[in-house]
């Protein structure tokens, strides 16, 4: 067995039925896919189950977080390449394939990740050169118009700094010797993580544009946009603390609290559930934030 | 007779040499004698590991260096709590913590200076500043514990406190888990896992100007140069981090010199290694070091104060001096090309280890320290009875 395809599942019935369906397709005979799912509400196990019986499904009594489960997938895997995949895609025709040559022809390189294309055939900004406050200001500011443009011209691969784990093809042995996934992320932040780390511990990064899959995004997320923008902000003060320079955990703070200041002059904080929600941007921005 | 209430105080939640103290201490203390709480800032991964163990857990808000106001927080929480002994461990808790202590009128105070580490700033009077606050806040403290001989000397030379009060106590670790089949078990597994080529040269640090690990980076190149399959791995994470990136990248180390961050099973890799190396600029007593010796590992170390009491050059590992990269990829080739001298001294180093490094021993001492404080009170308060 050459793939395992590792998917986390969190009520995402909807897109599982295209999303398997293409990743069989592109796997043939060469693997396993391994379906973790985080306490889905929506009936996806049971559909999984009768729909899907070949896909070795791991379900879990709550909701542990994109890393953990992951890494319950990883520790199943018998693959000596993984495949993250989220569950909102649809792989290429070839797209696979692709990503295993890029990685057979670059022996440096620890994972691979395609390009992110929107529905609508737009390119998704997926990769980029690192992470820092000032590199995430002129990135999305900057970079990612110019990216996308560049991207339709463009499609040769490229050694990056950091690669979506939307879809990411990463090599076995460098897995585990990093360890996985950093479970102390709950969602967001947690592939970025991952790629720092590969790339410390002696593996390329390498994104290969001529292998496509169309990402919805956001797809676990909808109606929920402010709870998960409490988290993309809690995982990002997470990376800043552990791996960015010094002044962009100072930065960040700094630009949260006037953000929060925004959010409570906007009413974002009216009610139960927005005081809760102040509570725990509150709680982040302080001293105990459990953001080490 | 109740039980004596000691409060252990730490200023950082994450698990460094201090806080591993604090842990041995916290678990291990007779419980029938001693009830013991843990205070540091909440939320990381001490509070964690003290939960775990049904001890209690005290938050307070430690920030950095300067923070206004935070003895009035810590003297209402130790009014709060009452301990009959407060035992801070390290320069914030032990500056903000005793004069809260003080304050609180908390009857016994404990300080342990986890390495002389303001003598090492580059700022000559933040030397100063602190040196004289440690005199300051010696006045309210029973006893100073130094980590290390050479550490008490410098006390001693410093008048860091009056000499009645300064005290001894080397720090030790549990031997007990690392001879067990299990050990040997997890730590094969892992061998495994990391690069499979030899020599597998390494260090767990901290990624601070204090560990050195830029110098054993500037020495890699050399240390590998006959050894194309070789690896050089650093376990640790911190502030360095980036700056130590940039340094591998311009040397074109990055497929040698691997950085795997803050881990779990550090001492599972240090049994892996086949040299460790400790390049630090300065020490108190590294506990990685001694855990490297009673692991038997080939040691080279920097000849600082701390690391050599532990090892002795040319018996029990090899001493360079700090700073120095060729010194360092120099020892280390000479344990690759002599593997029996490095077998040789790898044993040494495990042989060397008890007991003066031990845990029971760090424990015993601890124990009598606060025995011996408390029996003072009590005398002092039939003496004087109260109004």
């Amino acid at each position: 067995m050459l793939i395992s395809a590792i998917l986390v599942n969190y009520n995402d019935r909807r897109h599982l039925a295209p999303c398997l369906a293409s990743l069989r397709a592109e796997l043939g005979d060469e693997g396993e896919i391994i379906v973790v799912d985080n306490a889905s509400t929506d009936g996806s196990p049971a559909y999984l189950a009768s729909e899907f019986p070949a896909v070795r499904m791991i379900a879990n009594a709550d909701n542990r977080g994109f890393g953990a489960a992951n890494n319950q997938g990883l520790a199943a895997a018998a693959g000596a390449l993984v495949l993250f995949l989220n569950t909102d895609t649809v792989l290429g025709p070839g797209s696979i394939r692709r990503l295993v040559q890029t990685l057979t022809e670059n022996p440096d390189a620890a994972a691979v990740g395609p390009a992110l294309i929107h529905p609508d055939g737009s390119f998704q900004v997926s990769f980029g050169k690192n992470v820092s406050f000032a590199a995430q200001f002129v990135q999305k500011l900057f970079l990612n118009p110019f990216y996308k443009r560049a991207l339709r011209r463009r499609a040769d691969p490229r050694r990056v700094g950091w690669l979506s784990a939307a879809c990411l093809l990463v090599r076995m042995d460098a897995l585990r010797l990093i360890g996985g996934f950093d479970e102390r992320y709950f969602l967001y932040f947690e592939d970025i993580d991952l790629c720092r780390r590969l790339a410390v511990s002696g593996g390329r990064l390498v994104f290969e544009p001529r292998a496509a899959v169309v990402h919805e995004g956001g797809a676990t997320t909808t109606g929920r946009a402010r709870d998960s923008r409490f988290e993309y902000r809690r995982s990002q003060l997470c990376f800043y603390s552990r791996h960015a320079p010094p002044g962009s955990r100072f930065f960040l703070r700094l630009y949260l609290r006037m953000a929060v200041a925004g959010m409570a002059a906007r009413g974002s904080f009216r009610g139960a559930e927005g005081r809760a929600l102040r509570r725990r941007y509150r709680r982040l921005l302080g001293k105990e934030s459990g953001v080490p | 007779m109740s039980r004596l209430r000691v409060m252990e105080m730490i200023d950082k939640p994450f698990l460094g040499g201090g806080q591993a103290i604090v842990m041995a201490l916290a678990r291990n203390l007779d419980r029938d004698r001693f009830e013991i709480s843990v205070c540091a800032r909440g939320g990381g991964p001490l509070e964690e590991e003290v939960r775990k163990d049904g001890l209690s857990f005290v938050p307070a808000p430690f920030g950095g260096k300067y923070s206004f106001g935070l003895t009035g927080k810590i003297a209402a929480i130790l009014r709060r709590e009452m301990p009959d002994i407060v035992h801070t461990h390290g320069g914030i808790a032990g500056l903000y913590g005793r004069m809260a202590a003080h304050k609180a009128g908390v009857s016994k105070v404990v300080h342990t200076i986890h390495g002389i580490h303001y003598l090492h700033y580059r700022n000559i009077l933040l030397r100063a500043v602190y040196a004289d606050l440690e005199r300051y806040c010696s006045k309210f403290t029973d006893a100073v514990v130094f980590v290390s001989e050479a550490d008490l000397e410098t006390g001693r030379r410093l008048r860091l406190a009056k000499p009645a009060k300064l005290r001894l106590i080397r720090n030790g670790i549990d031997c007990s888990g690392l001879g067990t089949e299990d050990f040997a078990r997890r730590a094969a597994e892992l061998r495994g896992v990391l690069p499979q080529g030899s020599p597998l040269i390494g260090t767990v640090a901290r990624l601070h100007r204090q560990k050195g690990v830029v110098f054993l980076l500037r020495a890699a190149g050399a240390m590998l140069a006959g050894h194309p399959e070789g690896r050089v791995i650093v376990v640790g994470g911190g502030e360095l981090e980036n700056d130590l990136i940039r340094e591998i990248r311009a040397l074109g180390l990055e497929r040698r010199f691997l950085l795997l961050g803050e881990r779990a099973d550090a001492r599972e890799i240090l049994a892996c290694l086949d040299i460790f190396v400790l390049p630090s600029l300065w020490e108190g007593l590294p506990l990685v070091l001694i855990e490297a010796a009673a692991l038997g590992r080939p040691i080279v170390a920097t000849s600082v104060d701390g690391s050599r009491e532990i090892i002795v050059d040319g018996e029990t590992g090899l001493l360079v001096p700090a700073g120095d990269p060729a010194a360092l990829a120099a020892a280390v080739n000479r344990f690759l090309d002599d593997s029996a001298l490095a077998a040789r001294l790898g044993e040494a180093a495990r042989a060397s280890v008890p007991p003066r490094f031990t845990l029971d021993v760090m424990i015993a001492v601890h124990s009598e320290l606060y025995l011996s404080l408390a029996g003072r009170n009590r005398a002092d308060a039939l003496r004087a009875p109260e109004n």
